[in-house]
């Protein structure tokens, strides 16, 4: 894995995060909301095995309904320790961009 | 709470709405799951919401390489990856139960072609059955050869359906087989070779009791796991 898809990873894991914490949803929706925020190649197959992740941390509680096909579909809601990393997502990320803008217009420290 | 048994019949049931092609790589999927370091519980549940996944697609007439990406082994590596905080203690319990069944079945085929010809012969009730070595290393031999295989055709399930791929060499395959088959002919020899020693003596029903006990231990721990799992996924709600 290079580092662009562990970067890439990391900052969805926080996205997701973010839009569960609005709604109880499911990964179709996440995908699609994640294609109308401009994450245009994000498919279900990167976002199921992070969804996976997130509930085995504990980050995310899962309600499992019948799809109108029939398995069993989940649908994800943020807990507590959910909404503690996405607060520590947040802060580190403003401070991560925060450094990186600033490399970036070449501003001195 | 499904059973583990109804939960494979249910997914394969529902599995029946794929288009084919779209079938032969969930099939693949499920086998390179089950065969992963996933306990059965966790791998059931994967493969149903896996199913969910690709019946939506379908429904939208979406290609499957374009919702879960064109490398379906990397795919379901990331899965295992990811689902795989689950206690070790279940898999190996699984996998001990599949031992236990073996051995069960083995011991029912030892009795029918050394004990009852035995009895058979000397006419007379015997009530202690006796182990060679031969057929111990044949047992043994058998369950790890059953599982190297399975375990083999789950994890290559995509490239041994991947029609894109060049079959093996003539060479490659004479080789393959020429192993197996020596490896087994290796066991019967064997097998018969040591059938002379004996390895212990007991009355008939200690391997009986033996096995009896083995199997409701590994089949009573499993459902009070699996208890623990659902419990564990119930706490994150």
């Amino acid at each position: 894995m290079n580092v662009n898809s562990q970067l890439l990873k990391g900052t969805l894991e926080g996205c997701i995060l973010k839009i569960l914490e609005q709604d109880e949803t499911y990964g179709y929706e996440i995908v699609e909301k994640l294609h109308q925020y401009g994450f245009a190649d994000i498919s279900e197959g990167t976002v199921y095995p992070l969804l996976l992740r997130l509930h085995n941390s504990g980050y995310l509680s899962a309600n499992a309904k019948t799809s109108p096909y029939g398995p069993k579909r989940k649908y994800y809601t943020l807990t507590a320790a959910g909404q503690i990393q996405l607060q520590t997502f947040i802060q580190e990320w403003e401070h991560l961009s925060a450094i990186v803008n600033q490399v970036l217009s070449n501003k001195e420290v | 709470m499904q059973s583990i048994k109804q939960k494979i019949k249910s997914n394969f049931e529902l599995s029946k709405q794929l288009s084919p092609e779209n079938n032969i790589v969930f099939t693949d999927i499920v086998c390179y799951l089950r065969t992963s370091n996933l306990n059965n519980w966790k791998t059931e549940e994967i493969i149903e919401e896996i199913l969910d996944i690709f019946l939506s697609a379908q429904a939208r007439n979406e290609p499957l390489s374009s919702v879960i990406g064109p490398d379906y082994k990397t795919f379901c590596r990331e899965v295992a990856a990811n689902a795989s905080t689950q206690p070790l203690s279940l898999r190996v319990l699984e996998d001990s139960q599949i031992v236990v069944n073996g051995l069960g079945t083995l011991f029912i085929i030892d009795l029918m072609l050394n004990y009852l010809p035995g009895m058979i012969k000397q006419q007379q009730l015997m009530l202690n059955y006796s182990l060679s070595l031969g057929t111990a290393l044949v047992t043994i031999g058998i369950i790890v050869l059953a599982f190297s295989i399975v375990h083999y055709i789950g994890q290559h399930s995509f490239e041994l359906t991947d029609k894109t791929k060049l079959p093996a060499s003539k060479m490659k395959r004479f080789l393959i087989g020429g192993t197996i088959g020596g490896i087994i002919f290796l066991f019967i020899i064997a097998s018969a070779k040591l059938r002379a020693y004996t390895l212990f003596t007991v009355p008939i029903y200690y391997p009986v009791l033996t096995i009896g006990v083995l199997y409701l231990v590994t089949f009573g721990l499993d459902r009070t796991l699996a208890l623990f799992i659902d419990t564990s996924d119930q706490r994150g709600k």
